[in-house]
């Protein structure tokens, strides 16, 4: 095999083009999020998800803790005295290796896609350019406000550098915004729907080719299909043609405790990505909460999620959905807009919006996000703002909600609000449990 | 209640969780606390600079990823160093080993090393409100 820099990529397909492909044959992509240390494990678990001919599926390597924080030197220490990572340290590891465990893949032709949760990537994305594996995840707001305490304002320092930097090393680039994750919950869909179109822009940009953008399941499937249809019409009227597709999370937030409640939790999740018509998915598994998944967990999960495919196909509205896909559009498409009048430059029209609070994300405690936002489930299960700060949104229009003082017990049964829902119909017989 | 009370919320240096928090704000602002939450991944020196700033009446230290017991202790550590005799209250609570056998010590050890409570286990939350009640109480008592 030729390991010539940029070579590789002939060899398999990309990620969007595989997605683009697989949508043309109607057949939706599944993706694990799959990570080990050991090299021989990692390239198990991508030659069984290779496998699996009978749906569309993509491969992951998701990287380690130290690798996510830029050290190097810990991961192959722990590996030599037989302590497992969490992840694979694509940095850490030789080429030869990484060329090994990605070798199924490329065989199968089905794409990679590197995830990791880093808010400065450059080594990774030099790592990836090396490799010639083209696609990966995250973005300078998704992958910042959430996690540790890194300001905002060097993160879109870092992403710029490591936009430009895959622009000029890495032949069709890709990026997924992880925009639809923010704080993995109890985040309101028009803020998850404008973060990713305004990541996916700053990435375009820089000179990414491609983007995909993200919405991790709520809880309402009537909202999650009305503010998918809103996503999916702002990205038409904001990205150039071609240039995107919709990832769909299943559930990141509290997951049921019982597998019955979790494989339920999945299937339907799964069920609600095809008939919104979401071209690739990422599927959760049963022991997610407990443990890092392994091999066949991944197997059988993608499997459960895929014979969703069976059953359903896109489906068009219906008038409740309407309703929330009118309501999302309009507040993200405020908040869009709202970021784009601030700079032509994306990245300090970010810095400027988060700090006057044109845009702020629920329960987010990032020391540059103001904080003054909150959100609750109201009696049909839907997200709503409990307080809207100073989002750029228009009242009249599209205000549903009301404002509300959130008590800590109520703010306790949302974050297990869908956990306890899946739980309660486990431990009750129903018929259509095993559809 | 706790009207008049400035409490600080902080974590350990590795945490990153953040529902925990901000569920504990909600608790003390709804008992009438005025709350600083420091968020996630604090460094230590941030947490013990900002005990001096804020005045804090409290310092609730909140950890989930089993990290809270050993870095827990630098915490206190550091703090009793710095500010010697003018250290509040302190308390930590959550997960903070990654072994629930460990509890049994765990619980003895951060009291020996200078915490006033520790909440952990499946009644947490209502042991930890109760020590909230009794601190106030012991408020009203001194008015």
């Amino acid at each position: 095999m030729n390991h010539k820099l940029g070579s590789n990529t002939a060899l398999f397909f990309r990620l969007h083009n595989y997605v683009a492909e697989q949508k043309l044959r109607d057949r939706t992509v599944w993706q694990p999020r799959m990570g080990f240390g050991d090299p021989e494990k990692m390239k198990a678990g991508l030659a069984a998800v290779a496998d699996q001919c009978d749906f569309g599926r993509s491969g992951t390597i998701t990287l380690d803790a130290y690798t996510r924080v830029g050290d190097f030197e810990t991961p192959l220490n722990s590996l030599r005295s037989g302590v497992a990572l969490n992840g694979y340290p694509i940095v850490s590891h030789d080429m030869e290796t990484t060329n090994e465990v990605v070798s199924p893949a490329r065989i199968n032709g089905i794409p990679v896609q590197i995830r990791h949760g880093t808010s400065k990537p450059q080594a990774i994305f030099a790592r990836m350019a090396e490799l010639g594996l083209e696609a990966t995840e995250g973005g300078p707001i998704s992958y910042c406000l959430p996690y540790g305490r890194l300001p905002l304002a060097e993160a879109v320092a870092a992403w710029e550098d490591s936009c430009k930097l895959m622009a000029n090393r890495i032949e069709h680039g890709h990026i997924e915004s992880f925009g639809g994750c923010m704080m993995g919950q109890l985040c309101a869909p028009s803020i998850l729907v404008a973060i990713n179109i305004i990541e996916a822009l700053f990435f375009l940009q820089h000179g990414v080719s491609t983007a995909s953008l993200s919405y991790a399941q709520g809880t309402s499937d009537a909202q999650d299909k009305g503010a998918i249809a809103a996503l999916r019409r702002l990205a038409k009227e904001y990205l150039p043609f071609g240039t995107w597709h919709i990832v769909f999370y299943m559930y990141m937030g509290v997951f049921p405790k019982t597998p019955e409640g979790a494989s339920r939790l999945i299937y339907d999740a799964a069920c609600l990505a095809v008939r919104s018509g979401c071209e690739r998915v990422i599927v959760k598994t049963i022991s997610e909460a407990i443990q890092i998944p392994t091999i066949e967990q991944n197997i059988y999960a993608l499997k459960l999620s895929a014979s969703a495919e069976r059953k359903y196909g896109q489906e068009p509205l219906t008038d409740r959905e309407k309703e929330h896909y009118e309501e999302v559009y309009m507040e993200a498409k405020s908040m869009v807009d709202a970021v784009l009048n601030e700079s032509a430059d994306l990245g300090k029209a970010i810095i400027n919006c988060f700090r006057t609070g044109v845009l702020d994300v629920p329960y987010c405690l990032h020391l540059d996000n103001r904080g003054q936002t909150r959100t609750y489930i109201d009696g049909d299960g839907c997200l709503r703002w409990a307080d809207r700060g100073a989002l750029p949104l228009n009242r009249s229009v599209s205000y549903i909600g009301r404002h509300k003082q959130l008590s800590s017990s109520e703010f306790l049964n949302m974050l297990d609000y869908k956990a306890s829902l899946y739980d309660l119909r486990a431990s009750q017989v129903r018929p259509d449990c095993h559809a | 209640m706790l009207a008049g009370k400035h409490i600080l919320i902080t974590t350990v240096q590795s945490d990153s969780h953040t529902w925990n928090l901000i569920y504990i704000q909600l608790v003390l602002e709804e008992l009438g606390a005025t709350v600083t939450n420091l968020g996630s991944c604090v460094p230590i020196e941030e947490s013990v600079s900002e005990i001096e700033s804020c005045n804090a009446d409290l310092v609730i230290v909140s950890s989930v990823n089993g990290h809270g017991y050993y870095q827990g202790m630098g915490l206190i550590k550091h703090a009793q160093n710095l500010l010697a005799g003018r250290l509040p209250p302190f308390v930590i609570g959550g997960k903070l080993s990654t072994n629930t056998k460990m509890d049994v010590f765990i619980e003895s050890d951060l009291v020996s090393a200078g915490y006033n409570a520790v909440f952990l286990g499946d009644d947490a939350i209502a042991s930890f409100k109760k020590y909230l009640s009794s601190m106030s109480n012991s408020t009203a008592a001194a008015l």
